[in-house]
């Protein structure tokens, strides 16, 4: 089985984000790390590499960003990835979700991987959606929110979060799976794989190494364009309900939330 | 000439905060430190991680990476408040490695870089050691004094624990009960290591409770102002930055000296410490000040800082007594 973890560097938890408004994009300037919740991704292929069940003859991570992004490679790599691929372009930059899955899938297509782990978001553009655009692209069953994964030959069994409960899926491989930030808690690399990290295969591919079309990339080949940003609207200030009589104020709130028909 | 830190310390640095906030939450250091214990595993996990060992060769057991990896990690624990034995077994490690024989290098180290037999070291007056860190815990215990230090198993000492105001981490007063065997050279050079790693875990201390003040002076109100606008407050915070921006360059020299440009160590790490051990004491104590009523209560976090500040300045050689030895390496003479 050989496993691929889409992962993607991202300015660090503690930098406050900004939007660039000359360009409406991200300010991904200052310091950057390693998406917090794909380590999770990773943490759960070396689980399926390291458990025996099935035959995993490599783990390859793989991103698309600019050249800073090979230290979220080697972060992957120290983890346990056994090798990685950087995707990196001129012509990628401004790429939107749709753009950024078709390109990522173009490398994963060469890879032939069984299973595709990811994080169930970024930390910087949040959209949540990446595992199901490049799952449509492979033509790859995909789950979102995976909390729990066994892996038996040919198949998953998954527990997926939903808002309602715990979905148990089955799903046969190859396929994209998106994963939830409880479904383990990361390792932390030794010194021995920092220092080792360097070491590991990384390879550094163009869109044309890719066989990547330049006209579905970038921010031309992008089908969504941001056209203004705004703050959200200030919040409105609450009405306070002074306990005073208690079936009394019980029956405030019934009324409220019965204006607003929030009761069923 | 590139001052930064090369990718892979960046990685050491970045992976031992990230993994000693999560280790060392203030609830968990508070715990720790009113049961005036350490939790085994959190020891463990760090050896695991190849911590223990990391100035220490391969053949040994260590990483074989060097002293500025080291002040990397001692200023990390610093910061998160770490209450692990980390810097005993470190300095036993240093000692050893730097002035011990092939035979009690060959018997200690391998434990020490594991973890699996921790070591700790001393100064000792009279044969005696008055306040030597994890002793109750150690396999193996070396007391240094007058050029030279003699190394013991613990089972050969008596070993009282010691109370101080630092309840971060353990102390113990050892007398020898029996025989130990004398190390090979003199232990100044890892002395000098020592002095750096205690300046480095010094300036992670001032960097967090300077980091805690100026947060606390941008949301504290007084008179509809943050209390950092206030000059009695924002010259304070800007002195606890000069402070602990000339501990770190000062210590990082250090330890950038002590592998390439050992010549120079004796000097640099004494600065280092005599610098080191006075910030941690003006940051920490501006650190109150800024906090005004709660800075000193018992509910308040600070208090730990401080009180580990004040006893890692003292410990292997107070401030004084490195900056006379500033001056008499300075060809300036020996006590001014």
């Amino acid at each position: 089985m050989k496993i691929c973890v889409l992962v993607k560097e991202v300015p660090d938890a503690a930098v406050e984000k900004r939007i660039d408004q000359s360009s409406k994009r991200i300010d991904r300037s200052g310091e950057k790390n390693l998406n917090p919740f794909d380590t999770h991704a990773i943490e759960a292929a070396m689980q399926v590499k390291e458990g025996g069940v099935v035959d995993v003859e490599e783990v390859v991570a793989v991103t698309m960003g600019p050249e800073s992004a090979f230290r979220a490679l080697h972060k992957a790599v120290s983890l346990g990835a056994d090798r990685s691929i950087h995707l990196t372009d001129d012509a990628l930059a401004g790429s939107d979700c749709c753009a950024t899955g078709y390109a990522l899938a173009k490398i994963l297509e060469e890879e032939s991987p069984d299973l595709v782990l990811l994080g169930q978001q970024s930390d910087d553009g949040e959209c949540y959606t990446m595992g199901a655009i490049v799952a449509d692209h492979l033509r790859m069953p995909s789950l979102t929110q995976v909390i729990k994964m066994d892996v038996e030959e040919g198949k998953l069994r998954c527990e997926r979060q939903a808002e309602y409960g715990y979905d148990t899926v089955e799903i046969q491989l190859p396929a994209v799976i998106s994963v939830g930030d409880a479904i383990n808690e990361p390792r932390y690399p030794s010194l021995k794989a920092i220092m080792g990290a360097k070491k590991k295969q990384l390879d550094t591919k163009g869109i044309a190494d890719a066989g990547i079309e330049a006209d579905r990339v970038g921010e031309g080949g992008s089908r969504t364009s941001v056209l203004s940003i705004n703050p959200p609207p200030a919040k409105q200030a609450g009405e306070i309900i002074e306990d005073e009589d208690t079936n009394e104020t019980v029956g405030k709130i019934v009324s409220w939330l019965e204006e607003r028909k929030l009761l069923a | 000439m590139n001052f930064d830190f090369t990718d892979d310390q960046q990685a050491i640095k970045r992976t031992a905060k990230d993994l000693l906030a999560q280790r060392f939450k203030p609830d968990v250091v508070r715990e720790l430190v009113e049961a005036g214990r350490y939790e085994d595993s959190h020891f463990a996990e760090l050896a695991e991680l190849g911590w223990a060992g990391i100035f220490l060769d391969e053949d040994q057991g260590g990483q074989g990476l060097g002293t500025v990896e080291l002040a990397i990690l001692m200023e990390e624990l610093g910061y998160s408040l770490a209450p692990v034995p980390f810097l005993s077994n470190a300095a036993a490690g240093l000692v050893l490695q730097h002035a011990g024989s092939d035979e009690q290098r060959s018997r200690w180290l391998p434990g020490i870089a594991s973890g699996q037999a921790r070591g700790t070291a001393g100064l000792a007056r009279d044969g005696e050691g008055a306040l030597v860190a994890d002793a109750d815990s150690a396999a193996v215990i070396v007391l240094l004094g007058d050029g030279g230090g003699t190394v013991y198993e613990a089972s050969a000492c008596e070993i009282d624990p010691v109370e101080t105001i630092d309840a971060t981490r353990r102390y113990a007063r050892v007398r020898p009960a029996g025989d130990g065997e004398a190390l090979a050279s003199d232990p100044a050079p890892a002395l000098d290591r020592i002095a750096t790693a205690l300046a480095a875990e010094l300036t992670g201390i001032c960097q967090r409770t300077m980091e805690m003040s100026v947060s606390y002076a941008r949301d504290r109100k007084q008179f509809d102002r943050p209390i950092g606008a206030y000059q009695a407050v924002s010259h304070r915070c800007a002195d606890m930055l000069r402070e602990v921006e000339s501990a770190r360059s000062t210590t990082l020299w250090a330890a950038w000296a002590a592998e390439a440009e050992p010549e120079t160590l004796p000097l640099a790490a004494a600065m280092a410490k005599a610098l080191a051990s006075d910030a941690g004491w003006n940051v920490t104590s501006s650190a109150l000040q800024v906090h005004g009523g709660v800075g000193f209560t018992w509910e308040h976090d600070l208090h730990f800082f401080f009180k580990r500040a004040k006893v890692d300045g003292a410990l292997f050689g107070s401030a004084r007594e490195h900056r006379e030895r500033v001056a008499e390496l300075s060809g300036l003479g020996a006590a001014l």
